[in-house]
């Protein structure tokens, strides 16, 4: 066990042993968020784009736009494609290289709650039906983590998805153009919770990821619409562990939408 | 994997793996549902020491109707898919997951419904390993030995 290791396990304990007294590290309340900073247009070279902060937690979301063929199941309707990179900068657990699974399911995550809200009016970006349309290419850039990437990237991105630019596509060509927006007509947001021992938090910072039981994250809606739920992590949750924490993430979903 | 590790005692293995691989021969929805169940089952079936069964079984949403098991064209076309396992005793849940649009009320007759149907998927579980264990009674007739002790050394009768 290297000597890290052992520091992990200290501050484990820690975080456990607060967890039941039902209080957190950083002296938040378990249903509170940390500072949330949103600022949309952040790259004004990209098509759209974002930068988030939760207290720590830094994504940077950029949007681009190509043009390919559709999905055969869905012939006339626009493609989104999500990404996300862990870059070493983050953290000194991140590699560069191809994804691993961690950044694949940041990916999943962010990519299901915007996709299963239909967010985006994809039958509006259809340019010639089972032949060409949009693609939505979304990125998403950790650039520093403190924990709770889903949230971030989840706000991140709808925020970049908000205000882009949509380019005209002409003769076989992609050309800019600044007035015309992509037709985004909802706002998902996510809201994730860590699971310790019998104690469930909102926004887990890192040292309670590592610690955490099991986690779970809703996607939202306005007019409390769930759109998506993953649960996560070798724990377990009770019915209504599940049912209080939805009632929270439809609240605390409200608050995100106001950063956007 | 994460929906197992909850049951299976793995303090028993210490610097080891069980390895579960599921195949899929045939996907018609519900696959990560079947997969779990069957899992859990071959788990139990190689005598690996467990806590729990876990079973599992999907509710959605179609035409506005909160329904149990969801078939290929309605999870296709349906507007919600919830996928649920729960540990059979203790009722905890193990896997869940959610898309498409659902409100509150919704959500909780769903995870109810998928609740239901995991308890039935947990008895035909039992019935399951009960019959393959009753299948095997002949045969462990055939290997069992009784053993007396005369004289003080053990001599071994078979039946």
């Amino acid at each position: 066990m290297s000597s890290e290791d052992i520091k992990w396990e200290v501050k484990s304990d820690y975080i456990h042993n607060l967890a039941a007294k039902g209080l957190r590290h950083d002296g938040r309340k378990l249903d509170e968020y940390r500072e949330i900073v949103v600022k949309p247009n952040y790259i004004e070279n990209a098509l759209g784009s974002s930068l988030v902060k939760i207290g720590g937690t830094q994504v940077l979301a950029g949007v681009s736009m190509g043009v390919g063929s559709p999905y055969p199941d869905t012939p006339n309707e626009g493609a989104l494609m999500t990404g996300c990179e862990l870059v070493p900068l983050a953290s000194p657990t991140f590699e560069s290289g191809p994804p691993r699974p961690e950044a694949i399911e940041v990916a999943r995550v962010v990519d299901r709650g915007i996709r299963e809200s239909h967010a985006i009016d994809m039958s509006s970006l259809c340019i010639e039906e089972g032949e060409t349309v949009w693609l939505v290419m979304l990125d998403l850039h950790v650039l520093d983590y403190a924990g709770n990437l889903f949230d971030a990237s989840t706000l991140a991105a709808t925020s970049a998805l908000l205000n882009t630019r949509m380019p005209k596509y002409e003769d076989g060509k992609i050309i800019r153009e600044s007035n015309k927006k992509l037709p985004v007509n909802k706002k998902p947001v996510e809201c994730t919770f860590a699971k310790i021992g019998d104690t469930i938090m909102l926004d887990p910072i890192l040292e309670e990821e590592k610690t955490m039981d099991a986690r779970i994250t809703f996607a939202t809606l306005e007019k409390n619409t769930l759109c998506a739920a993953q649960k996560g992590g070798f724990g377990s949750f009770k019915e209504k562990e599940v049912m209080d924490a939805l009632d929270i993430a439809f609240k605390k979903g409200k608050e995100l939408r106001k950063y956007l | 994997m994460e929906a197992l590790s909850r049951v299976v005692l793995l303090e028993q293995f210490p610097n080891s793996m069980i390895k579960v691989f599921c195949e899929v021969l045939q996907a018609e929805a519900g696959t990560r549902c079947a997969s779990l169940t069957a899992a859990s089952v071959a788990l139990a079936d190689a005598g690996i020491p467990m806590k729990d069964m876990v079973a599992a079984c999907a509710a959605g949403k179609i035409d506005g109707q909160v329904v149990l098991d969801l078939g290929k064209k309605e999870d296709n076309f349906g507007e919600a898919d919830v996928p649920l396992a729960i540990t059979a005793h203790d009722e905890e849940i193990v896997l869940l997951q959610m898309d498409g649009a659902l409100s509150k009320s919704e959500f909780e007759k769903a995870v109810a419904l998928a609740k239901k149907g995991s308890k039935e998927v947990y008895k035909l579980q039992k019935e399951a390993l009960k019959r393959r264990y009753q299948a095997l009674k002949p045969e462990l007739k055939v290997v069992r030995k009784e053993i007396k002790i005369e004289d003080g050394h053990p001599m071994e009768v078979s039946k």
